[in-house]
């Protein structure tokens, strides 16, 4: 009965030119923004490699330099796209691209280039993810407000009661027949995907597949019940429309705003001092004055059996560098770590919200599927910190051990060019998905809670009408 | 007729709790974002006090070595203040971008540009960051500050308060009554949609008042609030009494409202969104990093005549302080050939922004929601014009700062306190806001709620014939 149901249903979408009109136009939109969204993250990537091989180029073709000197001149990391920012690009247009690694500090990302259309930035961007979360949605609704307060409204429903059918396979079927329209979009978003990329994550796409479809079973089966308990369409439809405003743009901002004001982090200035302040407190590598440094020095002359610096076989500077650094990444892991833990409690609190909203939970792990979300963004923000520590230390080792002392007694230095070529580019390889989707298990409880209270609330609904016999 | 539609209506209100209940969360999350923006603001201002406490704090100890007679701390004997390096290294002035009356209105905005820079030679306002460290999974949201309030939900009200105007006469019979005692029953329905609009716009004047008393803003600035948020309920009205002319039944005005609503305040902006970010695709700032770092090293190895011509060329005023030998005053000069990257850079970043500047006009001519958030942010001297006039004042004072320093370096001579005063006395201590062009604005509101006016009155004829 079900399948008669279900068929029957399509049928009255294709008859209907209204639900053709709005199928066909979320269709073009879902391939439309694929399309475009591809395009974008090509030139993207394009662009990113280009841009590291040039900050390469300079680096190798530099010459003349000491280590420290090649360590002040330092390196630019250019942050790459998630392994799906076509179909999510996530938290991009709101993060830096550009992070500059030298010595004896930590930059953080900088340059968002969309800022000069920062107006723009407070709505959503059309994309695939977004076309899924907030258009399909959209489209399900205006195609299936009506697909129960019609019928009785028409009368419809008394003649299927008297032909012997009952109210849950009834609701099933219609809510499978939306289901499939937001399914036939999100087909052909990862279909398109599927012939514009060039290479497709085949893990993640299926989980971003999966995903969505499984809101859109929650968003099909929450319109079908609530359009078999409204009496009239009208009704039907201004609440479904509300409740997709609430969900679609008004939650998510409501939780952004309660987690950044329930718990502010701190400003920048306050961060900074902060860190300097520890910072001070160690060596830092140019005041010879320095207490740390002058201990230092005693261990290693003592190491060495030597008197005097003049008599080191090694150049202190080096060492005394190094000795800074470690103390700074220290430095670095106590306040980064802080204001990562920080940032990470204000991500939590927000991801409560999901527990009362399927499309914010669905956005934040399309986010953790794509690799653009915040863990991502953090394990990038580490990993090039991790880049610029070895960077730092070979080239501070080099300044140390890369010398003899010639004829004269003096340190003359034995580095090569071959040495400042021998480095690699920074190479980031993105997280495990298994690793992002464990990250996010609010997210994936509430998606569970949904399929089943969305499931339960039409069973709810066919077992009240069914007592009731008033379909 | 609208007096009596303007009774009606707040029965209507009164009589139905959902309605009421709409109102209410308006002017309720209205309310709390406007105490959020303003912490914000008290934010903003406690970042240039902190930044203006640590100016004083190098400037403190600068004057203090001089009152003692000496030109630097005793423990590092290599710094001097009688050299325009020092100088310029302790008069750590601080630029600050003062925050406009109604910032607090656009505290979600999402320009982040730096409210505090310290002043120095070497100081690159493109790469100075904000005051705020923003936690990027929140940013991503959009933000919900009293912009978004005014912009998104301000037109649900409308929404609400007349989703069946129009229709619901039409389905209950009721237009026949009001052609027999007025004659005008289209006049009825315009006046319905007259008293919501007043409604809504009594609303956005109640929020643009908690938030001018709130954040302590001018007259100026409030009555620009003002206007701009009548244009915009304006608009929203004239499509509700498009709509309420043609639609038969309140579903039908639901619907039809409900997607001119999706279609203007989310659509619209989106495609805009994804069209900045295929703008900004190829955009790494090659030439803000690698390209200006290597252009500062390639400025050591000019050739002396080239190198002089174009700094000479920037700063006329340094030719009668040019050295003798040349070679002496060389790396002062490379020093000033930064100012001229930097110069340049700035000028080819505004050239980059010009197609985001277009895009934002013509999503703006497209959306009267995005004309008017922009013009807010505008008004709030939250918008990238903002951040980019603040970048040019920065910009043109490291110039003079560096002018100073190179005319200094190349006079040889031992500076004095005076110097170091007047260095400081040179350097500015804030910058306003620039003014708004929030009137286009007003102006494509204007040409919206006509359209839509005209529109609906032609449609509503053809139908009606």
């Amino acid at each position: 009965m079900i399948r008669v149901l279900f068929l029957n249903e399509w049928r009255a979408v294709l008859r209907d030119g209204r639900g053709l009109l709005v199928l066909a136009l979320g269709a073009f939109l879902a391939l439309a923004a694929t399309w475009t969204s591809a395009s974008t993250q090509e030139r993207q990537e394009i662009a990113q490699q280009a841009a590291t091989q040039a900050a390469r180029d300079a680096w190798n073709e530099r010459e003349g330099d000491s280590p420290h000197s090649r360590a002040h001149y330092g390196d630019y990391v250019f942050r790459p796209s998630g392994p799906l920012a076509n179909l999510d690009s996530g938290l991009q247009a709101v993060t830096g691209r550009v992070i500059y690694t030298e010595a004896h500090r930590q930059n953080s990302d900088v340059h968002k280039p969309q800022q000069e259309a920062a107006s723009l930035l407070r709505y959503e961007a059309l994309e695939p993810a977004s076309v899924l979360q907030l258009l399909a949605p959209l489209v399900l609704v205006l195609a299936g407000f009506g697909v129960v307060s019609s019928e009785r409204e028409s009368g419809r429903l008394r003649l299927l009661w008297i032909q012997g059918v009952r109210p849950l396979p009834l609701l099933l079927a219609k809510s499978l027949a939306l289901w499939t329209l937001g399914a036939l979009l999100c087909l052909v978003v990862v279909g398109a995907h599927l012939l514009f990329s060039e290479e497709v994550d085949a893990g993640r796409t299926l989980s971003f597949l999966v995903l969505h479809l499984s809101m859109l079973w929650v968003v099909a089966a929450l319109i079908a019940g609530v359009s078999a308990r409204m009496a009239r369409p009208g009704t039907s439809a201004a609440l479904l429309l509300s409740l997709w405003v609430l969900g679609g743009i008004i939650m998510p901002r409501l939780a952004a705003m309660t987690a950044s004001a329930a718990d502010p982090l701190p400003s920048r200035d306050g961060f900074q001092a902060a860190m300097q302040e520890d910072r001070e407190q160690g060596l830092d590598g140019h005041d010879p004055r320095d207490e740390r440094r002058q201990e230092l020095e005693r261990q290693v002359l003592e190491e060495y059996g030597v008197e005097s610096r003049a008599e080191l076989p090694v150049n202190l500077g080096g060492l005394i560098m190094q000795a800074d650094e470690d103390y700074g990444a220290q430095v670095w892991d106590k306040h980064f770590g802080e204001l990562e833990e920080h940032l990470q409690r204000q991500d939590r609190l927000a991801g409560f919200f999901t527990l009362i909203n399927p499309i914010h939970a669905t956005d934040r792990l399309s986010m953790a599927i794509a690799g653009t979300g915040l863990s991502s963004h953090l394990d990038f923000l580490r990993e090039t910190e991790n880049y610029r520590r070895e960077l730092v230390r070979q080239l501070n080792e080099e300044d140390a051990f890369g010398v003899a002392r010639n004829t004269d007694g003096r340190l003359a230095r034995t580095t090569t060019q071959d040495f400042y070529t021998g480095f690699d580019a920074f190479r980031y390889e993105p997280l495990p998905l298994a690793e992002l989707l464990g990250r996010r298990s609010t997210e994936l409880a509430s998606m569970l809670i949904w399929l089943f209270v969305a499931t339960g609330f039409l069973a709810m609904t066919a077992r009240r009408f069914d007592r009731r016999g008033i379909l | 007729m609208i007096h009596a539609a303007l009774i009606l209506e707040l029965r209507n209100l009164a009589r139905s709790p959902l309605r009421l209940l709409i109102l209410v969360l308006v002017l309720a999350t209205g309310g709390f974002v406007i105490a959020q923006g303003q912490q914000e603001v008290e934010r903003w201002q406690e970042a240039i006090a902190t930044g203006q406490a640590a100016q004083e704090e190098s400037l403190a100890e600068a004057r203090g070595y001089f009152a003692d007679g000496a030109w630097g701390p005793a423990d590092r004997t290599w710094i001097d203040l009688r050299q325009p390096r020092w100088q310029d290294s302790y008069a750590a002035t601080r630029v600050a971008r003062e925050p406009a009356p109604l910032a607090g209105i656009a505290f979600a905005s999402a320009e982040s540009g730096a409210v505090t820079v310290r002043l120095s030679r070497f100081a690159d306002p493109m790469l100075a960051e904000g005051n705020r460290i923003e936690n990027p999974a929140l940013a991503v949201a959009g933000g919900l500050d009293l912009v978004t309030v005014l912009a998104l939900l301000l037109p649900l009200l409308i929404l609400a308060l007349g989703v069946e105007i129009g229709g619901f006469e039409r389905a209950a019979g009721v237009l026949p009554l009001v052609r027999v005692q007025s004659g005008r029953d289209h006049g009825w329905i315009w006046a319905r949609c007259q008293a919501v609009g007043v409604l809504a716009a009594a609303t956005g004047l109640i929020l643009t008042g908690m938030a001018a008393v709130a954040l302590g803003a001018d007259l100026g600035s409030t009555a620009a609030l003002a206007v701009l948020v009548l244009a915009y309920v304006a608009v929203w009205t004239a499509l509700l009494g498009a709509v309420a002319r043609v639609s038969r039944t309140p579903s039908q005005g639901a619907v039809a409202l409900g997607a001119a609503w999706i279609l203007l305040c989310v659509l619209a902006p989106s495609i805009g969104v994804e069209r900045s970010a295929a703008l900004a695709a190829d955009d790494f700032a090659l030439d803000l990093t690698v390209e200006a770092r290597d252009a500062g090293n390639e400025a050591r190895e000019m050739e002396e005549d080239e190198l002089y011509g174009a700094v000479l060329a920037r700063f006329p005023a340094l030719e009668e302080h040019v050295p003798t030998p040349r070679s002496a005053g060389r790396r002062a000069a490379a020093d000033g050939m930064r100012i001229v990257g930097m110069e340049s850079r700035m000028q080819q970043r505004a050239e980059r922004g010009e197609a985001h500047r277009r895009l934002v006009q013509l999503m703006s001519m497209l959306s009267p929601t995005v004309a008017f958030s922009h013009a807010l942010e505008g008004l709030a001297g939250r918008s990238p014009a903002a951040a980019q006039a603040f970048q040019s004042a920065v910009a043109d004072a490291v110039a003079t700062r560096m002018e100073r320093s190179i005319a200094a370096t190349w006079s040889g001579e031992a500076l004095t306190e005076a110097d170091f005063e007047a260095l400081v006395a040179a350097s500015p201590a804030s910058i306003e806001a620039p003014a708004s062009n929030w009137w286009s604005s007003v102006l494509t509101m204007a040409i919206w709620a006509l359209a839509l006016f005209a529109g609906g009155s032609l449609l509503a004829r053809r139908l009606q014939r």
